[in-house]
């Protein structure tokens, strides 16, 4: 197991976002996280790595408590890309991913041609190394996350946890982007919107209003009736000849 | 192909550039020593320095040592750690804020300092024991604690969260602590109160001497370095202090330790010399247009560039107008608005 989490909740004013969630997350597999909007997924993902402290429970990463670990070790061990990310500076695309080899240098140990070498390849990973010196925000959407994705990789994590990376991004974008995770020999947990991409995952796990209320592979467990309780809709599952996937149609 | 990766000859440039600023700085500072009132010669400056720091004898004037020793060697040499100060606490606080308006006296540090001084020098507070400085410290440190309780209890104890809260408490901490001032100088100053209180409100180099290099020098040395050690968890900040936490940056822990090194910094600096704007807010923006916005060249850019500008600003101060010496923050502002607004107008064309 990378990574469990004990009846983890998270609770604001009497509000709570996330309850008594435990779960196990298996080592190498592409997990898919869905749920309707403020289902608490992306507090879920903020509550694993200790960037919210817990109202309830604890996560562990390799039996370690999170909440014990310096925050330079969680992340030499879990890189996470957020759903937003902008910044005001003239950072160059390189500067972005150049930040990835953060914890693992100290105060002012110098850059090394190491550290060269590994962002160069995260660059290369996600086909944006001719870019590497356009201004971040020059760039569309699909490249922005593309560069994240690559910072997230020059951390060489275990673990990557992702916020609706493919959110805003055009068909082709988005199927590069889930085609790209799910390819690399990573272990990853990625809060989706589209049904559709969950079929693609190896598991995936269904929140709602907080809780994780089904867990396990997508074509046993997006099942009509549970997707009609969480989401209040009809699901039509159809085949798709050329692919020889299921598909999945939605009415109200 | 790998372009972007810094070659020898980028490398090679950004030493010559180094170089440059350093002997840049100390001509300026060595300028900064001969003009004047009374102007004196570069040889007897060296003289004089030879004389008192490694005990030589060279013949000179015990007028010009005077002048040379006392008065402006001490303003040059607190000028510098000011500027260098100011420039880097406001390079710190855009970052650490991400906000492009950030400036050193964004906490309220310089309206608790001019309130701290205001009492002491009108009111009498202390009955004499105080000086100007303590006073201004102890209302900068007094003004800073006010607002960084009120941004913690309105945030409800989330740190820096919502980092507007801090630039929204600390407006509030300002609006209170000038109006008290004001409050003072109206109600018990007389004129020549009044026009030394202002005259020290706009910054005023004059009253230095040793001691204050004393203090200037290991603060801002202190100070500096702390913030260096920190450039690669600023740089981390760029996408916000969520992203700098999952880029494995103790986010409280570090908001905490700039922020406090840059209020010890500034309360300093404005408790010696009074409150020198526009240092703080322009010269990071002038350095990052020159080195880039990544913090290992941004902060000692900042550090050389804000020391030069603020050794130039003191010595036109003072030659400006024959016999009569300006507040340095005139200077800073008239000199700086327009410069700030040449780069402003060239960055856009870059882009």
């Amino acid at each position: 197991m990378i990574l469990t989490t004990r009846n983890l909740g998270y609770t604001v004013r009497g509000n709570s976002i996330v309850r008594d969630i435990s779960m196990e997350i298996i080592e190498g597999e592409t997990f898919g996280l869905v749920g309707p909007n403020g289902s608490g997924k992306s507090t879920f993902l903020r509550l694993v790595q200790g960037i919210l402290a817990p109202s309830t429970g604890a996560s562990f990463l390799q039996g370690e408590s999170v909440a014990s670990m310096p925050r330079r070790r969680i992340a030499q061990m879990i890189a996470f890309v957020e759903q937003h990310s902008e910044s005001a500076d003239r950072l160059t695309v390189r500067d972005v991913v150049e930040l990835g080899r953060n914890p693992w240098l100290s105060a002012l140990q110098p850059w090394s041609r190491d550290e060269d070498r590994i962002v160069g390849q995260a660059l290369a990973d996600v086909e944006m190394r001719a870019m590497e010196t356009r201004l971040w925000h020059t760039l569309s959407g699909g490249e922005k996350q593309r560069v994240q994705l690559a910072r997230a990789l020059a951390q060489q994590p275990r673990l990557l946890l992702l916020d609706e990376p493919t959110n805003h991004l055009d068909v082709h974008h988005q199927l590069s982007i889930l085609g790209l995770i799910k390819g690399l020999p990573l272990t990853a947990v990625v809060a989706l919107h589209d049904l559709n991409h969950a079929l693609m995952c190896d598991r995936v796990g269904v929140m709602h209003r907080g809780q994780m209320v089904a867990v396990g592979p997508p074509e046993e467990t997006l099942t009509p009736d549970l997707l009609h309780t969480v989401f209040g809709v009809r699901v039509n599952m159809l085949h798709d000849h050329v692919s020889g996937r299921p598909v999945m149609s939605f009415t109200l | 192909m790998i372009a972007a990766i810094p070659t020898a000859s980028v490398r090679g440039r950004r030493v010559a550039l180094a170089i440059g600023a350093a002997i840049l700085l100390l001509v300026t500072i060595a300028a900064g020593v001969c003009i004047g009132e009374t102007p004196i010669p570069p040889g007897v400056v060296f003289a004089t320095i030879s004389n008192k720091f490694f005990g030589t004898e060279f013949p000179v004037a015990p007028i010009q040592a005077g002048i040379v020793w006392n008065y402006r060697l001490t303003r040059v040499i607190v000028a510098a750690c000011c500027g260098a100060s100011l420039a880097v606490c406001g390079a710190v606080l855009q970052a650490l804020l991400r906000n492009a308006l950030a400036d050193p006296y964004l906490l309220g540090i310089s309206s608790g300092a001019s309130a701290g001084a205001v009492s002491v020098l009108v009111l009498g507070v202390g009955s004499g024991l105080l000086s100007l400085s303590v006073g201004a410290f102890a209302g900068a440190l007094l003004a800073f604690g006010l607002v960084t309780l009120l941004a913690r209890a309105a945030g409800g104890g989330v740190g820096l969260q919502a980092t507007g809260l801090i630039i929204l408490s600390g407006i509030a901490g300002s609006q209170l602590f000038n109006a008290l001032t004001s409050f003072i100088i109206a109600r018990s100053a007389n004129a020549e109160q009044a026009r030394g209180v202002m005259f020290w409100l706009m910054g005023n180099m004059s009253g230095v001497r040793w001691p204050d290099v004393g203090l200037a020098v290991p603060v801002a040395a202190v100070g500096v370095l702390i913030c260096i050690w920190h450039m690669r968890a600023l740089d981390a900040f760029t996408f916000g202090a969520d992203s700098a936490a999952s880029l494995g940056v103790p986010v409280q822990r570090v908001q905490a330790v700039l922020i406090g090194a840059t209020s010890m910094m500034t309360a300093a600096m404005v408790s010696m010399v009074g409150a020198i704007g526009f240092v703080g807010l322009v010269i990071p923006h002038a350095a990052r247009f020159i080195v880039g916005v990544r913090h290992a060249r941004l902060l000692p850019a900042s550090a050389l560039t804000g020391a030069i500008f603020l050794v130039a600003a003191d010595v036109v101060s003072r030659i400006v107008i024959p016999n009569q010496v300006l507040p340095i923050g005139v200077i800073t502002a008239l000199v700086g608005a327009p410069g700030f607004a040449v780069i402003l107008l060239r960055a856009r064309r870059m882009r």
